[in-house]
């Protein structure tokens, strides 16, 4: 049953040696759900997998699986399996045997642990690998041993810690589909902790986006991406131009702000701000929103003209990076923008006026990242 | 060049100042004279009145049954300590914990001797093979402990006990099937350590052996009573060969476990 909740964690807190590594993680995971834990190293994410897994105690908080307060079980007593971020193969077993362990710990009939690792072994197309010792595999099958041995036991919840890291990019781009499509075809519940985004955009049903022990965002990829609420997640999750703008006024669904306290724009916005008037906050621009122009604007438009240095252009193969100077005080912030048109590629003089233009949805109002600070 | 070979007959000297006292002690041992003193003439005859010799065969068994017991008795209680020390949370003060195993390898053997005979004579224990074999399994427990640590410490790192319990094992059941197996060459090879430890040991041997127990160290000792005979040398030749094996499958077993 889609869209019933399968895993519900409640205000998690963790430290290390009197560091604080998790500050409250609260949010609940739906069934056959594929989840990602995305952030830079340290942001809590490891260990919040770790919480869910068994092998560590959280300091506060609880773990719900299906509905039971897991948080005091070991992990052997938990219906979640792990695929671990260097495969944690056992050596002195061979391939089957190792599929086969979590099997025999059951104690299943012998006849059934055969069918069953086969079956496992055909689903990560490694058929005729039975036999093999483990150190006879590379990187990739390792990979693909540890995913078969994990999902042998059919858990209700998978749990995967940063698992292509260590493959080369051809190849973890391969596997990212394959276990999408594994994922699909088992319905089985996915959390899956990286620090790529890229990886995370590809794969996932939603992502929680992690800093410094906190959630900053949880959301649908495109939400992420389309609305980020922190200048962190904006950052972090594809490019982005932060500017620092002051509201200048606020009605009829409209708001002015003043870039860098240089230039003044008027857009949409529904709701309330996450500062009053007169006060400052961060705005992201995507620098695929932003078109690079030879002229200036037509009189009849409602985006944004903003005129600039143009500084570099540097061209990609595929598109073109363009990196402007709209504005004049210092310590004057430099804007990118990425365009794929031809027009760029013809590589123009630095120091040529030109124009930036900004349709006025794209300037996407942030609140303070979660941690009160406006990195 | 010259350096080279200045560098050359310099560590050549070295050698000989290691092994010169070996070297003689070798020759000595196939002199056909019973006073060794001066060179008479070749023989193997020592070597074989060697294994006529009751006392010293006695001796052997003793010996041989004492390194046994000793290594199996520190090999089993250095999985133990080696296991609770790596596995258990971390806590302050645990560095101390762990050097504390380590400093009877510093501490000099007669005042482990002495220590050892006052404890057992206030405590009213008779001394016997098994008091004896404790003590010696108490000395070679720092070399257990370590081998296995250090074997113990790399598998939590590789997350291989996680695996297991996350698929279900118990933590009797990951040790088992997954622990003990993989740390069975390190707790071999700490078991060939400690049995070459109480196999040469002497002074603590030499404080409580108590009446009737006579290791080979000790029934050596008594015979150099009467002067260094060729028998003394071959007898120490032959626990020489004997020490250069153990010591190098210990070595091999190491290496071994070290690239599989």
């Amino acid at each position: 049953m889609p869209g019933e909740s399968l895993l519900e964690i409640e205000g998690i807190t963790k430290s290390f040696g009197g560091q604080t590594v998790l500050k409250g993680i609260s949010l609940s995971i739906k069934k056959a759900e594929f989840l990602t834990f995305l952030g830079p190293s340290g942001c809590g994410k490891t260990t919040t997998l770790r919480i869910i897994a068994g092998f560590e105690d959280p300091d506060a908080g609880r773990v719900l699986l299906e509905g039971k307060d897991v948080t005091e079980l070991p992990p052997y007593r938990r219906d979640v399996h792990t695929v671990f971020q260097h495969y944690a193969l056992f050596p002195h077993y061979n391939v089957f045997d190792n599929i086969a362990f979590g099997l025999r710990i059951r104690k299943l009939p012998e006849p059934e642990i055969q069918s069953r690792v086969n079956e496992a072994l055909a689903l990560v197309k490694l058929q005729g690998f039975e036999n093999r010792r483990t150190s006879q595999l590379s990187g990739g099958q390792m990979q693909r041993i540890a995913l078969a041995r994990a999902l042998v036991g059919r858990p209700a919840l998978l749990l995967l810690d940063e698992p292509l890291g260590a493959l080369d990019l051809k190849l973890r781009k391969e596997m990212q589909l394959e276990l999408k499509s594994i994922q699909r075809k088992l319905g089985i519940t996915f959390v899956y902790v990286t620090h790529d985004q890229e990886e995370a955009m590809t794969m996932s049903d939603r992502i929680a986006v992690f800093n410094l022990g906190r959630i900053e965002q949880l959301g649908a990829p495109r939400d992420i991406y389309e609305r980020p609420q922190t200048s962190f997640v904006a950052d972090f999750i594809g490019a982005a131009n932060v500017l620092s703008a002051t509201v200048l006024e606020s009605r009829n669904g409209e708001v002015r702000l003043r870039l860098e306290d240089e230039v003044e724009v008027t857009l949409p916005h529904q709701g309330g701000l996450p500062v009053g008037k007169g006060q400052t906050l961060k705005v992201a621009i995507r620098p695929e929103r932003i078109e690079v122009r030879y002229q200036d604007s037509p009189a009849n438009t409602d985006n944004v003209w903003l005129k600039a240095t143009m500084i570099d252009n540097v061209y990609l193969g595929n598109s073109s990076q363009i990196f402007l100077l709209p504005f004049e005080k210092p310590p004057g912030r430099v804007l990118m923008a990425v365009s794929m048109d031809a027009e760029h590629r013809e590589r123009r003089a630095s120091g040529a006026t030109v124009w930036a233009e900004i349709r006025p949805s794209d300037i996407l109002l942030l609140e303070p990242n979660s941690n009160g600070s406006h990195a | 060049m010259t350096k080279n070979k200045g560098l050359a007959s310099f560590c050549c000297l070295i050698y000989a100042f290691l092994y010169l006292p070996l070297a003689v002690m070798f020759v000595f041992s196939f002199n056909d004279a019973r006073r060794n003193v001066v060179w008479k003439g070749f023989t193997f005859k020592w070597y074989g009145s060697l294994f006529h010799n009751a006392e010293l065969l006695s001796a052997l068994v003793t010996t041989l049954e004492l390194a046994i017991a000793a290594s199996l008795f520190a090999s089993v209680l250095g999985l133990f300590a080696s296991y609770a020390m790596t596995r258990h949370a971390p806590f302050k003060g645990r560095g101390v914990y762990a050097s504390l195993m380590s400093v009877p390898l510093m501490m000099p053997e007669v005042v482990m001797g002495v220590g050892l005979l006052s404890f057992f004579v206030r405590a009213h224990i008779p001394l016997n093979f098994w008091t004896l074999a404790g003590a010696h399994a108490m000395i070679a427990l720092p070399y257990t402990a370590s081998s296995i640590r250090a074997r113990l410490l790399s598998l939590k790192d590789s997350r291989l006990e996680d695996a297991a319990m996350d698929l279900g094992a118990t933590e009797w059941e990951a040790f088992y099937k997954v622990t003990l197996p993989l740390a069975g060459p390190a707790i071999f090879s700490g078991a060939l350590l400690a049995f070459t430890v109480s196999f040469e040991d002497f002074v603590t041997s030499f404080f409580i052996a108590g009446i009737g127990i006579v290791t080979m160290p000790i029934k050596i000792y008594s015979m150099m009573k009467f002067g260094v005979t060729p028998e003394i040398n071959a007898l120490a030749c032959c626990l020489l060969l004997l020490t250069v094996v153990l010591l190098a499958s210990q070595k091999l077993l190491v290496r071994k476990d070290a690239t599989s």
